[in-house]
């Protein structure tokens, strides 16, 4: 039953409780077209282990019996589940299942919706890739539509959140970019379905060797037209280096993809923490104009006998240099940045692999994307502190760059989007979430919430000008505080182009070796229905 | 980039501070000192040394791979004790060579020398000096590595890889794939891209014959999964491992007790995060279980080491009593090097008597072994180095105390010295990430009998960080 959440002081954002009831935790949530209606449903992909009955065949001796005799035994086996669950929206808001949840095997690696009616659900096996389909008559089945071995084949794993299919053509159909061994097959996408034979086959590209024989790094291609002239272009960012090595494969029209191009190195070439030239952090279209462009990012460096004092004023708020190129003959970046500037604080991840919120975004819906960088406060005291008191308070503050029409980037001044995150060494939980996370309310700019005050969470709305209110839009009081802000997430559940909310609340169980069942907190955008 | 917002949380502040010492490259060469009996070789290179092996024989032949500084290929070098030089045998290898192996090829039961390169592999030979040895391709495949190579005997090698392990051999046209089998693999996010993985295989020996081990793999917070391959490589079996509590694997051993394969894994707990916490040390029996649930350890201790520091279990008869028992290495102390080495013995009726014997050395240790006898007294010994010195401590006799080895060494062998530099931690996004910033490169001793004497020798490889790479040998006394 769906429960109606006060909204304190907001006039505009309002955010519905809707709980659903799941055997384990979900790994994927995905909202699809199913039925036709405009309703959407939503798919949610449950894995649990929980004990059952394993059928064993066995042969064995028995007196008086001459030779071997064939036996079942059925031993208690604890096994691995994965199901597909489809739930349907109601009148009153609240959610049902569609149908019986599908089983889904271990071979089953990734799911996604597309516009395809015939395939709302693409699903890329071991095997190829299959169409998951509704009807009244048979519920939730499986039709195979591809049979190929697959990339990922063999690894048991499911991967939320892979996207494979895209219209590369132009003919509104989606096309399949189907990772097989070795690379990417290319079917095209027809009023049928999807062509069973590839059109072209995009080979994995070999950036270096693996560091250790036993892993082996691939890059996930993704789509977008980079060159400006409105074809989807094919890009394998490298899965370590991220930009600062890749690969482009343009779209030649039709669908046609050329063949790799390597702006900033080949394959085998040397180490990219050895290159000369700017640390390349992103290749992108950041002032809107269609081509991608390149962003770098150095960060000054201290001498080494800086002295404490320094260093962590240096820690709390690192100057960066950024420069803007675009991308010259043979798609490297031309030889003098297009744009430079300077500003404090953290935004892209460095070598540390500590990801922070930060990052160039486009926040207030004019195409341009904006820089959000943070810094930090703590006290060497504190820092001192720490071992004794097992934990750590840091300060952290955003800090936003508008990116105006003229390209210029202008610090945006009287925000106040600080917090602080607690840092518990004996049972580590980063202590508040903070994000300029999705669109609440359907004005094309983004929103800033803070999540992981206990049962409060607070939306302030983008205003034009990259602009965020210190005094919350939306004061939320969640039904039972996340337990991990792990499993916190912001996404668009029911496809009205409204960020929504989903809380995962395991429950408690009944023997600990088996998952836990959880209860789904949906706080969705938008007018109950 | 250094994460220097998370400077305050290091262990040892002091070392983001440390200036490296002067860069003082001793010629390449090889040096010799005597001492108290002992004979010292210290090979230096002419770079950093990416790999050594060993060419049994009455002597045996030392090589390296070695990457010279300021030229762009890589070298290969023959280090002659009797004659105490560091022989070239080929300076012109291209760079992508970075493995050496010694492996019997033709199942004469004599090792050859093998190169490898990613995708490919050599033999090398004559390995004389004169004239440079050839190098002759024994076959090329996608993603082999000469670094995973496990000896299948008659000749033959079985290369693991990412989800496949694969045979090569002689084949009528000369040397080839022979057979194919899948490995467990893993697909995860990671970084920008995905990444496949394959647990690693260890080859074993247990009473029953050749065995193939490859995990463990974690399967929730409780259980771990190993994958048993028969020599032949047709049968495979997984055994299931259950985890008292819930707990998150730190490292993980394949070893054979008593003949038969056991798991020893430790482990830090999966609910609470305590950052100074201590490892446990779990060892499972390695059979059946059709209910997947997984088989308890039959041997639970708390260890000494942190989380970050090292742990190793070795088995060794250390009482003479004919029943295989579980020696411990680990640190003791937050970073002081400081180390204990704890015996479990083997009671013989599947169990391990409740006091163990050990011994505590206060000593700032960067790396052991504790694999062979270099006493003579049929024990095995624990070598340690510590403040570049190679140290020796011979294991007490059964009965006469409850120490394991003796609190002082018997040798100590000098060389220059490598400091520590600590651990860092650091806390982001991803949970908690400590890093040993010991010089990783620094190998741990060795023990190979060189002069067929039936009495081991030590060797050492490092790679100062501020230096050229070196090879320590020693010849120690008679007792």
């Amino acid at each position: 039953m769906a429960a109606w959440v006060s909204a304190a002081g907001a006039a505009q954002l309002e955010l519905t409780h809707a709980p659903l009831d799941l055997p384990g935790a979900p790994a994927q949530i995905t909202p699809v077209n199913l039925d036709g209606d405009p309703i959407l449903e939503l798919a949610v992909v449950v894995v649990y282990t929980a004990w059952e009955e394993l059928a064993v065949e066995e042969t064995s001796e028995i007196d008086d019996v001459e030779g071997l005799v064939a036996m079942m035994t059925i031993v208690p086996a604890l096994l691995e589940n994965r199901e597909l669950w489809v739930f349907d929206r109601q009148g009153d808001g609240s959610w049902l299942p569609l149908a019986e949840p599908l089983e889904l095997a271990t071979e089953m690696q990734s799911i996604e919706s597309t516009s395809h009616p015939k395939i709302p659900l693409l699903a890329v096996t071991d095997r190829g890739c299959e169409a998951i389909t509704w009807s009244g008559d048979e519920g939730l089945t499986r039709q195979p539509l591809i049979a190929a071995t697959t990339m990922l084949a063999g690894s048991g794993a499911f991967l939320p959140r892979l996207s494979w299919s895209h219209d590369l053509d132009g003919d509104r159909w989606p096309d399949l970019l189907l990772p097989v061994v070795g690379g990417w097959q290319i079917h095209r996408g027809t009023a049928d379905g999807l062509s069973s034979e590839p059109a072209q086959t995009l080979a994995t590209p070999s950036f270096e060797r693996t560091v250790t024989p036993w892993r082996l790094d691939l890059p996930i291609p993704e789509v977008r037209d980079v060159d400006g002239d409105g074809r989807a272009d094919v890009l394998l960012r490298h899965p370590i280096y991220g930009w600062r090595r890749f690969f482009l494969h343009r779209n030649l029209g039709g669908g046609r993809l050329s063949d790799p191009i390597g702006p900033l190195g080949e394959s085998e070439s040397p180490n990219p923490e050895d290159d000369a030239g700017p640390r390349i952090v992103l290749f992108d279209d950041v002032d809107g104009d269609g081509r991608a462009e390149y962003v770098s990012q150095e960060e000054a460096e201290l001498e080494d006998d800086a002295g404490v004092r320094k260093e962590m004023a240096h820690a709390k708020r690192p100057p960066h240099r950024y420069r803007l190129y675009d991308a010259g003959a043979s798609w490297r970046p031309a030889g003098e940045p297009r744009r430079e500037f300077e500003t404090a604080g953290y935004s892209f991840p460095g070598a540390s692999e500590v990801r922070l919120p930060g990052g160039l975004w486009d926040l207030d819906g004019d195409g341009r994307r904006d820089l959000v960088t943070l810094t930090l406060d703590f006290s060497v005291l504190q820092a001192a502190r720490v071992f004794v008191a097992r934990s750590l308070k840091i300060g952290l503050d955003f800090h936003v760059l508008c990116q105006r029409e003229d390209g210029s980037f202008l610090p945006v001044s009287g925000l106040d989007l600080s917090g602080e995150f607690r840092l518990d060494l004996n049972n580590f939980r980063q202590g508040q979430l903070s994000m300029f996370g999705g669109d609440f309310d359907g004005d094309g700019r983004r929103d800033f919430v803070q999540i992981g005050r206990g049962k409060e969470v607070t939306i302030h709305r983008g205003a034009p000008g990259c602009r965020f209110p210190s005094t919350p839009d939306l004061q939320l009081s969640l039904v039972e505080a996340p337990r991990d802000l792990a499993l916190v997430d912001v996404l668009d559940l029911d496809g009205d182009r409204l960020s929504d909310l989903v809380v995962v609340q395991p429950k408690s169980r009944e023997r600990a070796i088996e998952s836990a069942a959880v209860r789904l907190d949906l706080y969705l955008s938008g007018e109950p229905r | 980039m250094r994460t220097r917002w998370l400077a305050p949380l290091t262990l040892a502040a002091a070392a983001a501070f440390a200036q490296d010492p002067a860069d003082t490259h001793p010629p390449p060469g090889v040096r010799v000192t005597r001492d108290a009996g002992a004979t010292l070789y210290e090979a230096s290179g002419p770079g950093i040394i990416l790999d050594v092996a060993i060419l049994d024989g009455e002597p045996a032949q030392i090589f390296l791979l070695a990457a010279p500084e300021g030229l762009e290929r890589h070298a290969l070098y023959r280090v002659d004790l009797k004659s105490t030089a560091l022989v070239a045998l080929r300076g012109d290898l291209d760079p992508a060579f970075d493995r050496l192996s010694a492996v019997d090829l033709d199942g004469d039961g004599k090792l050859e020398l093998l190169l490898g390169r990613p995708g490919r592999l050599f033999t090398a030979g004559p390995l004389d000096g004169e004239p440079p040895p050839k190098l002759i391709k024994l076959f090329s495949a996608p993603g082999v590595d000469l670094a995973a190579a496990l000896d299948a005997g008659s000749g033959r090698l079985d290369i693991p890889g990412v989800g496949l392990l694969r045979r090569f051999g002689p084949t009528d046209d000369g040397w080839g794939l022979l057979a194919r089998r899948a490995l467990p693999r893993r697909a995860a996010r990671h970084q920008y891209g995905l990444r496949l993985t394959t647990p690693p295989t260890t080859l074993l020996t247990p009473a029953s014959g050749r065995l193939l081990v490859s995990g463990p793999e974690v399967v929730g917070e409780r259980r771990l999964r190993s994958r048993l391959i028969e020599a032949d490589g047709t049968a495979q079996r997984e055994v299931w491992s259950r985890l008292p509590e819930p707990e998150r694997l730190q490292w993980s051993w394949f070893k054979v007790l008593d003949g038969r394969p056991v798991l020893i894994v430790t482990t830090n707990s999966a609910d609470k995060l305590g950052l100074l916490e201590r490892q446990r040390l779990r060892l499972f029996s390695l059979y059946g279980d059709r209910t997947q649930e997984g088989v308890g350890p039959w041997l639970e201790r708390q260890t000494t080491s942190r989380r970050w520091q090292r742990v190793e279990p070795f088995i060794d008869d250390i009482d003479g009593d004919g029943d295989e028992d579980v020696v411990v290495l680990q640190f003791d102390g937050l970073g002081s090097g400081k180390i204990r080495a704890d015996a479990l013995v083997n009671n013989g009726r599947r169990g391990f008597e409740a006091a163990e014997r050990s011994t505590v050395l206060d000593r700032p240790v960067t790396t052991w072994s504790f694999d062979g006898d270099l006493t003579g007294d049929g024990l095995t010994d624990l070598v340690v180095l510590a403040e570049g010195d190679l140290e020796v401590y011979p294991t007490v006799t059964a009965g006469r105390s409850r120490r394991l080895v003796a609190g002082k060494p018997q040798w100590t062998f000098p060389g220059a010295e490598i400091p520590r530099e600590g651990a860092s931690v650091e806390i982001g996004s991803r949970g908690v990430v400590v890093t040993d910033d010991r010089p990783e490169s620094t190998g741990r001793p060795t023990l190979a009998d060189l002069d067929g004497d039936g009495r081991s020798e030590i060797l050492l490889a490092e790679n100062p960080k501020w230096g050229f790479g070196r090879l320590r040998v020693v010849f120690v006394p008679s007792s």
